[in-house]
């Protein structure tokens, strides 16, 4: 390919140049999402398909909320805050599924078993380095930052007594609640929570009594 | 990033270099997902570009090269179900096509009309990069796929030598990988209208 004039080459470097800078301009054109703190929620249902979920009719839970911490860490109070309505909502939509508490386990088809979880995430990133100017590349030392948020997480284990694995009762509907702490108010996230127990019950209309 | 700069370089060196029965062109892309794609990605796409290279070997026809870059993403709030379970929660989701295709076109009419109307096939290849961002977790695939793309258009002359051209186009990616979610059926469709402008030396 040659240029064969000096008009047609200039005219078409400068249009070249323009779509270039489209090119550029476009990459950046991602679209922003103004994310609430509820949009980075999500609820997890995983359940056993062998199971007839209408034959239960009593469940025995426990008055407390187990927190999950590693071996050596301690729990995090601010945590238990949310015990109670944790176990209110949950009891709720067992209720409106046909699902009777009973107090006494011996006489419970099956358990549910709350907990929850906070697991926190350090990172960094490096900028800078350098830059291109008038006489050439001017490196610069770079500079790095930190940031760091912490992940709640709110368990239902559904355990039957007769199934059981390794001598205890075996899972057999596990629902789990994920999202990020730190950037809601409490009551946004008892909001949340709530909104959350609901969906892992909306999208499990399997979990519903025939008694 | 290296893809952007291989798209850049290929927009400045396409059209800074035009010999007598070449066409270079640059055009602007709109892209409407379908099929499979549309299951994705809804949304139509307004970020998109395309570079054609073109060479006449008789009065009426052309071949060439064709390069373009189309982006897509969209919102989406929805429930995804297997037989076992089920997840919920707010997915943004995007979808990057760089299709690379080899490209041959008839024009109808006589040489010296000024409208010039074309029909053609591109075949080639085409890069998918998906992604899904689901809560704080980011799922992604990539995967390039045998591509056919039959194509129609026009080119409207604004001076000697400068058209604007405009043409629509049928692109179909063959089965090949994994998509994000897993799946094992991997095929995309999507159709792109192309408007943009061109140069051609001393042929018409």
């Amino acid at each position: 390919m040659v240029i064969t004039s000096f008009r047609s080459a200039s005219r078409a470097l400068a249009i070249g140049l323009l779509l270039g800078a489209t090119a550029v301009f476009l990459s950046a054109c991602y679209p922003v999402y103004d994310l609430m703190p509820s949009d980075f929620d999500i609820a997890f249902t995983q359940y056993s398909t062998e199971v007839n979920f209408g034959a239960y009719k009593k469940y025995f839970m426990p008055d407390t909320v187990r927190q999950i911490v590693a071996p050596g860490e301690k729990e995090d109070p601010a945590l238990h805050a949310f015990d109670a309505q944790i176990l209110q909502t949950a009891a709720a939509n067992l209720t409106g599924r046909g699902y009777t508490r009973v107090a006494d386990s011996s006489q419970a088809n099956f358990a549910v078993i709350p907990a929850t979880l906070k697991a926190s995430y350090t990172g960094y990133y490096m900028y800078g380095g350098g830059y291109w100017g008038y006489w050439g590349y001017y490196p610069y030392y770079p500079y790095y930052s930190t940031y760091s948020y912490s992940t709640g997480s709110v368990f239902l284990f559904l355990n039957d007594f007769a199934k059981r694995i390794d001598n205890k009762p075996g899972t057999v509907w596990f629902g789990s609640l994920n999202g990020v702490m730190n950037i809601d108010t409490q009551s946004g996230a008892r909001t949340r929570i709530t909104n959350g127990i609901n969906q892992l019950f909306q999208q499990s209309p399997y979990l519903v009594s025939a008694q | 990033m290296r893809t952007l700069a291989a798209v850049l370089l290929l927009f400045c060196v396409a059209t800074t270099a035009v010999a007598q029965g070449s066409f270079a062109g640059a055009n602007w892309t709109i892209g409407f997902p379908t099929g499979r794609t549309n299951d994705f990605i809804s949304k139509t796409s307004f970020g998109g570009m395309g570079v054609d290279i073109k060479r006449f070997f008789d009065d009426n026809a052309t071949y060439g090269l064709n390069f373009g870059w189309s982006q897509y993403s969209e919102m989406v709030n929805e429930t995804a179900t297997w037989p076992s379970g089920a997840l919920s929660g707010t997915q943004i989701r995007y979808l990057n096509l760089f299709p690379i295709s080899l490209n041959a076109d008839i024009y109808f009419g006589e040489k010296r009309d000024e409208l010039k109307t074309f029909a053609g096939l591109n075949a080639g290849a085409v890069m998918v990069r998906m992604r899904d961002d689901i809560g704080i977790y980011s799922f992604e695939s990539t995967s390039w796929h045998f591509m056919l793309a039959p194509e129609i258009g026009f080119w409207f002359p604004v001076e000697r030598g400068t058209y604007v051209t405009i043409s629509a186009r049928y692109n179909y990616a063959f089965d090949n990988g994994i998509d994000v979610f897993g799946n094992d059926v991997n095929k995309h469709s999507w159709v792109s209208l192309n408007i943009g402008l061109g140069w051609m030396q001393d042929w018409f």
